[in-house]
């Protein structure tokens, strides 16, 4: 039943169809029931993959629960990871995990304890990064999708969830190629510097009580100094790949970091005035019972302004601006560095609000909770019940041991993401900025309003009612907002309209 | 306070941006996952032409050479010879060459017997142009393997109860509904209770023939609440009633040829590839427009046009002989129906 071949074929169509005879031959009675006729096999793509059984790989009915186990395995494995880090490998050094035999018996911050684990450390972090971004860019491909009413990655895994990994092979396979007119040295060094410049924020960054690589005094300064590494290496990419694309996006790169790291350093410092400290632990401590976003409401807004300036993420991509120039800084670079860049950057997305949350939404600390609410039953947790969470708001577990620490590293992780979907929100709305605007909103717009901020700080941290006034004015603000929003929704867009209706073309 | 201003134009235009963004995610997607879900084609899709063997596999062409002549691209040839048995033609070669052919489906209207077509089937790509220079064989297979086909003169046709035994099935018409053209549009209008737009044309016979069906099952399913004219004599007469709701009240004479319910054709809905077989209610195929046509003379073939949902009984025209009841209705008869739909849906041109 396949079509015939013609008179006039030429001696290589004819082996080109004895080839494809020979290769996607099928015996169509014995497949279909003869419904319909089927069409010559040899025809379509469509009919070759249901051949190979393929067309039964539709994604549409691939499942919702495939999907979201696919998902959820990916974020259980960046927790997994963290659990890893800082409560298995230490446990494991010193004899800590409950089978008697395991373990190498060290003493907690002995020598060689501080070796193995110090030398453990960057592994772990460069483990948890590299998930963490393959999750953003999946993510955010997916976002994006949705938004533009499209299904983003949908084939490799159940809903597209494997696709990131796929990429990351790819990108790893391919040949490690340096064009001929580049400084090689400082070519091979720029992807370097950028990733590490973002990969270091993962020192000092507290999940959970004692859950934190090196707790510095002054991890704040590491924070703002590693950040500003990142434009040195963005800037000597773009110059040294001898490339005008490259290098105009270098300097606008350079340019815009310098700029914004100034509102960034500030409204970072005014919660270290706040707080009374440099270390973020202690800064996180500081918001037991209020997060620092109420009474320092305007660093809050400026930190959120400037971290999107600092990640270089839309409407502040005007290094690698797709339209204008090539890829920006890393127009030169393939493969793995320029892997290095792109995992650089979607680590970065993560960092900066996961950042955002330490210093201004309460870090792994979730609402304190009365103890009165607890139910007055004894469980194996203690001697009360508490639904709610026990101290604070959805955890529970006795301190200090691992449910409580994996609970508040998970709603560290949680916040985290929050402020990665808001950033990802606002990279599908808000259009480019234009150099000059860029500049003028940084040095006229926020760095006043970040002194202004810090100079209200000061003030509370003297006069600890402005703090509250100010906690109570902006949450007053926020809650009328949202109650507005409730009750009197926007009215329906063009789009939620017509949005029952499916274009045919 | 401009400054103040301009924060907050900035601030509000945001909001209202990203409330848009946000809204969008909900919304549902349009890609098309192409190799697995076919698309849904309309019956008049030119995508690829096919030749059309009757249920006894001869030919239905005639060789009358009027699409070789007619082809704008010139990618027809054919071949014939004298019928040994009868009069007319045989074929003999019938090419078309589907690569330079531009699909503008000239032969297909310039066919008489309708023995081109114009099918649904695109999926011709292929690695070997060769196959696409299809000969009578290759055309009469896309034919065989044709689901449904449309050509001018005859309009969507199905093949159905293909079988390993009977490779060439039978050819049945489509139903009127899955026609292309005017009529089965304007009646799904007027079947949701929208008004049609004012047009000269004519409905073409065969679906007037099947409106006496329309109009006694709608007599049937939903009584109205007003008696029925009385027809004192046997005067041919048709009358046409708009009310509330629109309805017909259809008499005839005596001696007036009447066709049976029971054995007019009801249009059955035919399975379509990769679609689930269609519940079909009776409420469906009620049609609200009303014409009824005796044999002398036509008094009233009037569409229903109600624009107000509380208008009065208007008699388009009457016969002298005909009483229209009071407004009161007896009791015992069936009561008043609920409108059918409050909100009248008009009709408007897509766009």
């Amino acid at each position: 039943m396949s079509a015939p071949v013609r008179d006039n074929a030429s001696k290589q169509s004819k082996r080109d169809l004895e080839t494809q005879n020979a290769l996607f031959k099928v015996n169509v009675d014995a497949r279909l029931p003869l419904e319909r006729i089927a069409a010559p096999t040899d025809r379509h793509y469509r009919m070759r993959m249901a051949h190979h059984g393929l067309l039964n790989a539709n994604p549409r009915k691939s499942g919702v629960l495939n999907a979201v186990i696919g998902y959820a395995a990916l974020f259980g494995a960046a927790h997994i990871v963290l659990i890893l880090a800082f409560q298995v490998i230490p446990a494991l050094l010193t004899n800590g995990l409950p089978f008697p035999w395991t373990g190498f018996g060290l003493e907690r911050n002995s020598f060689w304890f501080n070796v193995i684990y110090g030398l453990l450390s960057p592994i772990l972090a460069f483990l948890f990064v590299a998930v963490v971004a393959l999750i953003n860019i999946l993510m955010l491909r997916k976002y994006l999708a949705k938004v533009q009413n499209r299904f983003g990655p949908l084939h490799n895994g159940p809903s597209g969830s494997l696709q990131t990994v796929y990429d990351a092979l790819k990108l790893v396979s391919k040949e490690d190629y340096t064009p001929k007119m580049v400084e090689e040295t400082i070519f091979t060094l720029a992807p370097v510097l950028v990733f590490v410049s973002a990969f270091v924020l993962m020192a000092v960054i507290p999940f959970a009580p004692g859950w934190v690589f090196a707790n510095v005094e002054a991890g704040a300064v590491l924070i703002i100094a590693a950040g500003t590494l990142g434009s040195y290496g963005v800037l000597l990419a773009g110059w040294s790949t001898n490339n005008k694309f490259g290098l105009i996006g270098g300097m606008r790169a350079a340019a815009q970091l310098v700029s914004y790291e100034v509102p960034l350093s500030i409204s970072l410092l005014s919660v270290c005035v706040y707080a009374g400290s440099m270390n973020l632990t202690q800064i996180v401590n500081a918001q037991q019972q209020i997060w620092f976003a109420l009474p320092l409401f305007i660093p809050f807004v400026v930190y959120l302004i400037a971290g999107l300036a600092e990640i270089k993420m839309s409407p502040f991509d005007l290094p690698e601006a797709e339209s204008e120039l090539v890829a920006g800084f890393n127009t030169e670079y393939g493969g793995m560095r320029f892997g290095f860049f792109f995992v650089a950057e979607f680590a970065e997305l993560y960092l900066l609000p996961a950042v955002l949350a330490i210093f201004f939404l309460g870090g792994w600390h979730m609402l304190p909770l009365p103890e009165t609410l607890g139910i007055p039953i004894n469980t194996f947790l203690g001697d009360r019940l508490h639904l709610l969470g026990y101290k604070e708001l959805f955890i529970y577990g006795a301190d200090g041991s691992i449910w409580r620490n994996a609970l508040y590293s998970f709603w560290f992780l949680v916040k985290g993401a929050l402020g990665v979907y808001f950033y990802m929100w606002i990279r599908a709305t808000l259009p480019r900025f234009r150099d000059d605007q860029l500049m003028e909103l940084c040095w006229k717009g926020l760095i006043p309003l970040a002194l202004i901020g810090l100079m209200l700080a000061a003030f509370s941290k003297l006069v600890p009612a402005i703090g509250a006034m100010l906690s109570v004015l902006v949450g007053g603000a926020f809650l009328v907002l949202v109650i507005r929003g409730a009750l009197f929704p926007a009215s329906k867009t063009a789009s939620s309209v017509a949005g029952s209706s499916k274009v045919t073309p | 306070m401009s400054l103040l201003q301009d924060i907050w134009t900035a601030v509000s235009g945001i909001g209202k941006g990203m409330t848009k963004t946000y809204d969008e995610q909900f919304d549902p997607v349009f890609t098309e996952l192409y190799p697995f879900e076919m698309p849904k084609l309309p019956p008049v899709s030119v995508q690829s032409l096919a030749l059309i063997q009757n249920e006894d596999g001869s030919d239905r062409c005639v060789s009358c050479l009027a699409c070789e002549k007619v082809c704008p691209s010139q990618v027809i040839t054919i071949e014939r010879k004298k019928n040994p048995a009868g009069k007319g033609f045989v074929l003999e070669r019938f090419d078309i060459d589907l690569v330079n052919c531009m699909y503008c489906a000239a032969c297909v209207e310039s066919c008489p017997a309708s023995a081109i077509v114009t099918i649904q089937d695109f999926e011709m790509s292929t690695p070997n142009l060769q196959t696409l220079k299809a000969d009578k064989n290759f055309l009469d297979f896309q034919g065989l393997r044709a689901q449904q086909w449309y050509s001018p003169k005859i309009g969507v046709e199905y093949r159905e109860g293909v079988s390993q035994d009977n490779i060439h099935g039978a050819i049945v018409k489509a139903p009127m509904d899955e026609q292309p053209g005017g009529l089965a549009a304007m009646e799904k209008i007027l079947a949701e209770g929208g008004e049609l737009p004012v047009s000269s044309a004519r409905a073409p016979m065969h679906a007037m023939a099947e409106l006496p069906v329309a109009v006694f099952e709608m007599l049937k399913l939903e009584p109205v609440g007003r008696t029925l004219p009385a027809v004192t004599s046997s005067a041919e007469v048709a009358v046409v009633v708009a009310s509330s709701q629109p309805v017909a009240v259809v008499t005839a004479a005596p001696n007036e040829v009447t066709v049976p319910v029971s054995t007019l054709p009801k249009s059955k809905k035919i399975k379509r590839w990769g679609e689930a077989p269609a519940e079909e209610s009776a409420a469906t195929q009620a049609v609200s427009s009303v014409a009824v046509v005796s044999s002398e003379p036509v008094i009233a073939v009037a569409p229903v046009v109600s624009s107000e949902p509380a208008a009065p009984v208007v008699v388009v025209e009457v016969a002298p002989s005909v009483q229209v009841a009071p407004e009161s209705a007896p009791a015992g008869v069936a009561p008043e129906a609920a409108p059918r739909s409050s909100k009248i849906k008009r009709w408007e041109p897509k766009n």
